[in-house]
């Protein structure tokens, strides 16, 4: 490659350099930390026993760990891109009772088991991915890896989890996308708010 | 539109267009509405309708005193039937409409769930067995079978579908997994009592299950459309060839009596039921629509089997960020 190459590229390089800036050591440190933090917590509210007490100590662990309405506007996929303003609204506040209500009572299985962190990766410029195996009372193990991201407060939020390969905003987004090309966005608010007040009886 | 179009994700180019919906159906050669398969020009619609005819109705004679199956299942003339009932079965099924919309039509490609009425109605049906029959008869017996004799049964079960992960993994050049799949076969089927006991999996050494449908994708075959077999549940079309090629070749399908296959295919039914029972429920929990949800599931955890577990279960989203 001749001179004359590397002098027309150098100053993109350059700037590219400054541009990126790449999820250092510290930053997996620090989204390690949360996770062994927040999880430790989740398996805690998870060990007490059914009711409202356990279902407000859910609620309180996903609005201080969960970016919801960044998970809610990536559950949508695609229909993100063509939904109204007024829709995203009521849909985004459906969904946030949807998950306390749901995943307080699916992640009630992992009661008694126990968290080990095992090691944590950059997705991207900005998603961390921390893996933790939990080991059932009786020796199974499963591997859960938590994807995180800092929001623009500086904040760690997770974004999405995978329960042995199987991401829960992947599933939600599949799962959505029918009932949406089915009965509209509107719709599918309808049908996790109808779901939300059986589930919640 | 209201043309059901399965291109490129059904059999190869065989179908290059399929119109299958029964309101299609009447303007179709070859078809008659009600799902008849009558006679016609096509010589492509021919043969199907002369492999559905002369394989589908069973002309094959029966081959007295070899059956046998995947997970034991049938015998040889229903196996050899197998292809020629699915292509009758593709052939009278509803489709989806396809979207004109550009991001319906994008999602409805993305989705490849073409033949989905038709799969809920099977979808249905699976879970209709599944609560009304496999689930009693497989929480009885993981209530009252002792867990070290459920770990047997499920022990012998595994060890009896080895040959079967032996030949995909050398299919696929996976030589490591080979060797320690051929290894767990003999140590189990000798010392472990025929398999009675996994002897390498307490060591920590544990094979990789493979089939010839993560084969096909490792030989690069596109998975095809989203399927729901009956009895069997979520498949897609690479799949279903897979367990075809996978029953052919598996030893015991040649091996056992009829009766042995029909106990082997029950026990590895209610074993695996009462393995996933909890997690099944878990999945329905609060679903807003568990057919989509089973869907999503199957793909993912066929992707992660494909690669040997190291799929990135959150790659999902770079194009959509993108």
């Amino acid at each position: 490659m001749g001179r004359h190459v590397w002098q027309r590229i150098a100053p993109a390089l350059v700037l590219a350099a400054l541009l990126w800036t790449p999820v250092n050591a510290g930053s997996l440190e620090e989204a390690t930390d949360f996770v062994a933090q927040r999880a430790e917590r989740l398996l805690d509210i998870m060990n007490r026993p059914p009711g409202s007490e356990r279902r407000d100590s859910f609620a309180r662990w996903i609005a201080s760990t969960v970016d919801h309405d960044g998970m809610a506007n990536r559950a949508l996929g695609r229909y993100l891109e063509v939904a109204t303003d007024a829709e995203l609204r009521a849909y985004t506040d459906a969904f946030h009772n949807y998950i306390i209500v749901t995943y307080e009572r699916r992640l009630a299985t992992f009661s008694g088991y126990k968290l080990k962190v095992e090691r944590s990766r950059a997705l991207n410029e900005s998603d961390i991915v921390v893996r933790t195996t939990i080991g059932s009372p009786d020796g199974a193990r499963t591997i859960v890896d938590f994807r995180v991201s800092n929001d623009n407060g500086g904040q760690w939020r997770l974004t999405d989890f995978a329960i042995e390969g199987l991401s829960m905003v992947k599933t939600l987004r599949d799962e959505f996308a029918g009932v949406i090309r089915r009965d509209g966005i509107d719709g599918l608010t309808a049908l996790i708010e109808s779901n939300v007040s059986e589930s919640a009886l | 539109m209201t043309l059901c179009r399965i291109q490129k994700m059904m059999w190869g180019k065989i179908l290059p267009q399929t119109i299958c919906s029964r309101s299609d159906a009447v303007n179709w050669p070859g078809y008659r509405k009600g799902g008849v398969l009558t006679a016609s020009r096509n010589p492509r619609l021919r043969l199907l309708r002369h492999a559905a005819l002369t394989y589908g109705a069973g002309t094959i004679p029966e081959l007295p005193g070899i059956g046998g199956e995947r997970d034991g299942c049938m015998s040889m003339s229903r196996v050899m039937r197998m292809p020629a009932v699915a292509t009758v079965v593709l052939l009278v099924v509803a489709c989806a409409e396809v979207p004109d919309d550009p991001v319906e039509h994008e999602i409805f490609i993305e989705t490849n769930d073409p033949l989905e009425p038709t799969n809920r109605t099977v979808f249905d049906f699976d879970v209709t067995l599944l609560d009304h029959a496999l689930s009693p008869v497989a929480l009885a017996y993981r209530d009252h079978v002792p867990g070290p004799v459920r770990d047997g049964v499920s022990n012998v079960l595994d060890n009896l579908q080895m040959p079967v992960t032996i030949l995909n993994s050398g299919l696929q050049g996976d030589f490591d997994n080979m060797a320690e799949a051929t290894s767990s076969f003999f140590i189990n089927s000798t010392a472990g009592i025929a398999g009675l006991f996994d002897i390498p999996a307490n060591s920590g050494r544990k094979p990789r299950r493979e089939d010839f449908g993560q084969t096909l994708a490792v030989w690069g075959m596109e998975e095809g459309p989203y399927l729901v077999l009956p009895l069997v549940g979520p498949s897609s079309a690479r799949d279903t060839v897979g367990l075809g090629v996978d029953i052919m070749t598996d030893p015991l399908t040649w091996l056992l009596t009829p009766a042995w296959s029909y106990v082997r295919t029950g026990a590895a039914t209610i074993d695996s039921t009462a393995r996933e029972h909890d997690r099944i429920e878990v999945a329905r929990q609060g679903s807003i629509d568990f057919y989509a949800t089973a869907r999503s599931l199957y793909r993912q955890n066929r992707a992660r089997e494909i690669a040997n577990g190291v799929e990135d279960p959150f790659g999902f989203d770079d194009t959509f960020e993108e």
